[in-house]
């Protein structure tokens, strides 16, 4: 009776260093993260209560699977779109020109025999600081 | 109209060209002694990182002597300081007018994506320190002038763009070689990225726009000596921030996880044991190695693989995995291997290794350029600390801070770098200057041991730690080709020994075609514990790098080890296991998040990328071997910011196999 009284005292005490080891580890860890930009741009983001980061913003930029690749510029000329990059490429990026519809320049994109695909661009500021 | 004047304009020329010497040599520093190089900088004595002299750079622990990418024989014996180098700091903002930076900036040349005008300067209501201000200090804070500290390239050129305020795709061509903004700039920094907890589609409409531009840039730019696109592994070594929420675990009404069923088969979610009773959200995402109260770094897997994040996979960037001021030791005070700041993200992907220092508390931070004035920056009134405090005397102002860290201080220490080579040999393009960075690298951490998980049917290495390939090369998933070396970077620069790279040549992605067994064992099946499949390249290149693209269905994408081995024998761990690539443990994503970050829960047309087999033949038979290295439950942790605590998610193992649907493999090289 008494061992086991002796032993159930060792368990309880080890537990209790593990849970006091864990403790510490713990707030060794918050004090880490709150020394982090990314934590702290988070409690920002808390702060003024604005959710950027579940902020998808869709732009007048639609990026564009082509069917040849170096047939953006001719496209771009003739849907009267501006050509942001993917000139030589297969995946090139239009801007949509201010004034016009976006939805009817998609529309016409993907009716184009040019083209595969078409994605509005959404942007998501989801690079931070590292 | 203007009438040229055949013998006016060569005078002209003469003229202007001997003004464009004045203004070098008025620039371009002497110094009667050591010690007058030492001197010329208040606070040059605390970089550590430019010198270590042990010296603690206010915090409590030294550094080790030596532990430096030694930059002055680069200085002061080959007088390089990069002024012929324009570097774009593609970031939060840049302080343009900064005692410390003012000289090095190019007058209208940066962009404010918020504003709209050519200023970048953060408002000056903002409390906290701006980022890029200190990013740019630590490539070309100005050097010599008797104010503040130096940058690794101290006279080179700057241009800031804050680009993390408003991240439009372009923007981003602007800010990334796009003509007439940065497309003469020989170094763009990019000390930034985002840390998925998913494996990427590296074909996804916004990647592929990027690659291709980045391609045609690093080939155009400069004359074609291109542009060196500089970025940041991570911080994501112990966790991963919860971007909007996109992980949310079910728990039944016990506060437990569904059982495995409920997500192998579609038709058992319709059983009630299926029925989750709540959900938890977390703001971050901890590896279990983190927590472990007696775990240790050096016998700790990553959270994050620096290539799932695609533009660390990408050929065109050069990642930089951060090191602290002094190497960790074992209980017996021997030095352990551990050379790698606490929170650096590392993987096959890194190039090299430069310091990114730890908090500044304990272990020393960097010294570096912040917000001017006591009201706001990392150094204001009513910081802890004596420096950051403004109680310095050489901070008074609280111009600058002691505190800045992270793979984001790595890369502009490697941006500075890259600066005084291309500064050094005009001749050489973006591709020499990281030849010359991995020939000049110093191996750094000799006594790393691997490190090892258990399946539940033995151990399995899962960090060999550092290998040298059949070329000769030493590499580390950690610190790549090891710690770099600015004043052996430059040597080899000027030296005509130097032969330049021959033109880059890239192979379509080569597809494996072989009708091989997919299923992948989960412990021993069948005396295997691996799935091995090979193909055969006919180009023969000598590597500069190589890119896989997997497709791999697996119930739980963390218990996954993917190595890649050269037909010279040479084996790349390109996805470690127990990473927190979890997003297929929690609940499906709403469409609205699957749409604007692309997630996915499988590996499906995900790249990686090894810079291990740099120099080696690329023809022959390349294999991937890829093994389930846990047969037992998986458990990490949450953590929410509101109520500060850690709360326990437990996987349970996968029910099916996990099938190696796809592989190919794409060489860079010449």
């Amino acid at each position: 009776m008494k061992k086991l009284v002796c032993m159930i005292a060792a368990l309880v005490s080890l537990n209790a260093a593990a849970q006091d080891a864990q403790t510490l580890r713990d707030q060794e860890i918050i004090r880490e993260l709150e020394a982090s930009a990314e934590f702290q741009q988070m409690e920002r983001v808390r702060a003024t209560s604005v959710t950027e980061e579940r902020q998808f913003k869709k732009t007048r930029l639609l990026k564009v699977k082509l069917v040849e690749k170096g047939t953006a510029k001719s496209i771009a000329d003739e849907l009267g779109l501006k050509l942001i990059s993917g000139k030589k490429r297969k995946v090139a990026t239009f801007k949509v020109r201010k004034g016009f519809n976006v939805e009817a320049a998609i529309a016409q994109l993907e009716a184009h025999e040019g083209v595969k695909k078409v994605k509005r661009e959404i942007v998501v500021n989801k690079n931070t600081p590292k | 109209m203007m009438k040229h004047n055949s013998k006016l304009l060569p005078l002209v020329s003469a003229c202007l060209m001997g003004m464009a010497s004045l203004v070098n040599a008025q620039e371009t520093p002497t110094f009667s002694s050591v010690e007058d190089y030492n001197n010329s900088d208040p606070l040059y004595s605390m970089q550590w990182h430019l010198n270590n002299t042990g010296q603690t750079a206010e915090a409590v622990n030294p550094g080790d002597a030596g532990n430096d990418v030694n930059t002055f024989g680069a200085h002061f014996d080959f007088g390089v300081f990069g002024e012929s180098v324009k570097v774009a700091v593609v970031d939060s903002g840049l302080a343009i007018a900064h005692e410390d930076l003012v000289e090095n900036v190019l007058e209208g040349r940066s962009r404010n994506y918020v504003t709209g005008t050519n200023d970048p300067t953060p408002p000056s209501e903002s409390l906290g320190g701006d980022h890029g201000t200190s990013v740019a200090g630590l490539i070309a804070s100005r050097g010599f002038n008797g104010v503040g500290g130096r940058g690794v390239a101290p006279l080179a050129k700057l241009m800031g763009f804050n680009w993390l305020e408003n991240q439009a795709y372009e923007y981003w061509v602007e800010t990334h070689g796009g003509e007439g903004v940065t497309d003469d700039a020989l170094v763009i920094n990019q000390s930034y990225g985002f840390s998925p907890f998913w494996p990427i589609n590296f074909d996804s409409f916004s990647n592929a726009s990027e690659e291709d531009h980045l391609a045609d840039v690093t080939e155009s730019a400069n004359n074609g000596r291109g542009i060196a696109f500089v970025k940041s592994a991570g911080n994501s070594f112990n966790y991963l921030r919860n971007f909007a929420g996109a992980f949310a675990f079910e728990l039944d009404e016990d506060g437990n996880a569904l059982p495995a069923i409920c997500k192998a088969f579609d038709i058992s979610t319709n059983l009630p044991k299926c029925q989750a009773s709540s959900v938890y959200t977390p703001d971050f995402i901890i590896s279990p190695y983190y927590r472990d109260p007696n775990g240790t770094q050096v016998k700790s897997l990553p959270a994050q693989i620096a290539a799932t994040e695609p533009s660390n996979a990408s050929f065109y960037h050069t990642t930089i995995s951060a090191l602290s001021a002094a190497e960790s030791v074992d209980e017996n005070g021997n030095k352990n291997g551990d050379l790698l700041s606490s929170y650096s993200t590392v993987g096959s992907s890194v190039w090299v290794s430069a310091h990114g220092g730890e908090f500044g508390s304990n272990n020393p931070a960097m010294v570096t350029t912040d917000i001017e004035g006591c009201e706001a920056g990392y150094a204001r009134e009513g910081q802890s600390g004596f420096f950051n405090g403004g109680s310095h005397p050489e901070n008074l102002e609280c111009n600058y801070t002691s505190t800045f860290n992270g793979t984001s201080s790595a890369a502009p220490v490697a941006s500075g770098v890259f600066a005084l080579i291309l500064d050094a040999n005009p001749k050489l393009t973006w591709r020499d200057a990281k030849d010359i960075l991995a020939k000049t690298a110093t191996k750094i951490g000799e006594n790393f041991e691997p490190i090892t998980v258990e399946t539940g049917s033995g151990e399995f290495v899962a960090e060999p730690g550092w290998i040298t390939n059949a070329a000769g090369y030493d590499f580390h998933n950690w610190y790549g080709f090891g710690r770099v070396d600015a004043t052996a970077a430059v040597e080899m620069a000027l030296s005509e020994d130097y032969q330049p790279l021959p033109e880059l040549k890239v192979t379509d992605f080569i597809e494996h075609k072989l009708p091989e067994i997919k299923y992948i064992p989960d412990g021993k099946v069948f005396g295997r514990k691996s799935r091995t499949q090979s193909l055969f390249v006919k180009e023969d290149l000598t590597v500069e790098a190589v890119q896989v693209k997997l497709s791999i269905r697996h119930e739980r994408d963390t218990d996954l080890a993917v190595e890649l081995i050269s037909p010279k024998g040479t084996s790349s761990m390109v996805v470690t296991p127990r990473s927190m690539l979890v997003l297929d443990q929690g609940q499906k994503v709403s469409p609205e998040i699957e749409e604007g970050l692309d997630t996915q829960v499988d590996f499906n047309d995900t790249v990686l990328l090894s810079n291990a087999f740099y120099g080696e033949p690329s023809k022959g038979k390349w294999k991937l071997k890829v093994t389930d290295t846990n047969s037992g439950e998986f458990v990490f942790y949450g953590f929410s910011l509101e109520t500060r605590e850690f709360t326990e998610i437990k996987t349970p193992n996968n029910l099916r196999f996990g099938r190696l649907e796809d592989w190919s493999i794409r060489i860079y090289g010449h």
